[in-house]
């Protein structure tokens, strides 16, 4: 069936080789997260040359080689010393803004059309959709595996592809409820934009609203044991049409 | 002028602390022998000697500096700005020892790096160009990364193609 959906879509989002960016947003919340990035990006490296720039002026023209006794006793510029603490103080303000302002927007969750419960495991994850009952009356719910090395199709992405793929409508809201069976994981999809701990014993929500047609590879992002780098995620966002095809075949 | 009333007009024109008198000690320049040569001795001196030597030179530095002698000019300047203490001028051939260790510690951490990896397994199977190559055909075909990455309109880069050929 997974061969047939990989057929029908024709979309995959994953990490590159020495990737030093992002990958491509597929969410609202990774485009605003992009744009914040390149926003203090941008600021960050004309201070980074201004600040480099002043120290290295003042190891050029202060070496003591140069000037030996200056300021010998000099211990405090009262003037200077406001100058570069507050400035600090200002620019840390003007981050903060737009930061929170975005961390309370993904924070929402708005009205979603449906639910996805994720449930990590040493070393899987297991779903379940409880907006939907499958042919025996029971809620649609299946396990993921990492697909190992040797069963991997020629091609195939080494310690990313799982058994059983997260399927979802795209250009809808849907909720993720988080938790974990033993230890601490992290559900997290990074062309998404979610990152979210899993704790036993509490119910932790993202909110996604995916707009393409893709497949989304995460892996668990809180070390959960030996094998926390083998619990891969693929979520795989699919038209609603294929979805409810997908839907009838559980 | 009478001398008694240049006198008085000399002592008002001074400084009231002046006035008040200072230590007796330092009234009197101090000795040349005393100073000589201190860029050789000051370090052997005992601490205490050394305070207290200081400590007569910075009273004599409160009055008229031209009343100085040049011993103790030149002593003044030694002690508070000369090579000593945290000034003193490194040893001879002291960066050389530095960078020396320095890539004695950086030869040890290749060695033991190297060892390692030859007690290594070999990479992963996906490590080689065929496998790359099938891997960007397989995501180029899905569209991966449709905006910036593998699929974008005009890519130019290698996509997953890291490893040599098994081959080769």
């Amino acid at each position: 069936m997974f061969f047939l959906i990989n057929k029908l879509v024709m979309n995959f989002d994953a990490p590159s080789p020495w990737g030093i960016y992002f990958q491509d947003s597929a969410t609202p919340q990774m485009e605003g997260l992009n744009e914040l990035h390149d926003n203090i990006m941008y600021y960050l490296v004309v201070i980074l040359f201004a600040v480099g720039w002043i120290l290295l002026s003042i190891v050029i023209n202060y070496v003591s080689t140069k000037s030996p006794i200056s300021h010998k006793y000099l211990n405090h510029g009262t003037l200077i010393e406001l100058i570069w603490t507050i400035t600090p103080a200002v620019i840390l303000i003007l981050i903060a803004f737009p930061s929170f302002k975005l961390l309370y927007l993904m924070d929402e969750v708005s009205d979603p059309s449906m639910s996805v419960l994720a449930e990590g495991h040493q070393w899987y994850w297991s779903y379940q959709y409880p907006d939907f009952l499958d042919s025996n009356d029971q809620f649609i719910e299946f396990d993921s595996y990492i697909v190992p090395e040797s069963d991997l199709d020629e091609g195939g992405l080494r310690m990313l592809e799982v058994d059983n793929r997260v399927v979802l409508p795209e250009l809808t809201h849907v909720r993720f409820i988080i938790t974990a069976g033993d230890v601490i994981h992290s559900f997290a999809a990074p062309a998404l934009g979610i990152k979210c701990d899993a704790y036993p014993g509490r119910l932790n929500q993202v909110s996604v609203f995916i707009n393409r047609e893709g497949v989304f590879y995460g892996q668990c992002s809180e070390i959960c044991g030996i094998l926390h780098s083998s619990m891969p995620i693929v979520i795989e966002s699919v038209s609603l049409e294929k979805f409810l095809i997908w839907l009838k075949e559980q | 002028m009478s001398s008694a009333v240049r006198n008085a007009l000399v002592r008002a024109s001074r400084p009231a602390t002046a006035a008040l008198g200072r230590r007796a000690a330092t009234t009197h320049a101090i000795s040349n022998p005393t100073l000589a040569n201190i860029e050789k001795r000051w370090e052997a001196i005992p601490p205490a000697e050394q305070a207290e030597l200081w400590m007569s030179l910075r009273d004599r530095m409160k009055g008229n500096w031209a009343e100085l002698t040049i011993a103790e000019k030149k002593a003044a300047y030694w002690i508070a700005f000369g090579p000593w203490g945290p000034r003193t001028e490194p040893p001879q051939g002291e960066g050389k020892k530095v960078f020396l260790y320095t890539v004695i510690g950086l030869g040890v951490s290749a060695a033991i790096f190297g060892t390692m990896r030859a007690f290594a397994k070999p990479a992963p199977a996906t490590m080689t160009k065929e496998w790359q190559e099938a891997t960007n055909e397989y995501l180029k075909a899905q569209n991966s990364d449709p905006l910036t990455g593998i699929s974008s309109e005009g890519y130019k880069g290698k996509g997953h193609i890291q490893s040599p050929s098994s081959k080769a």
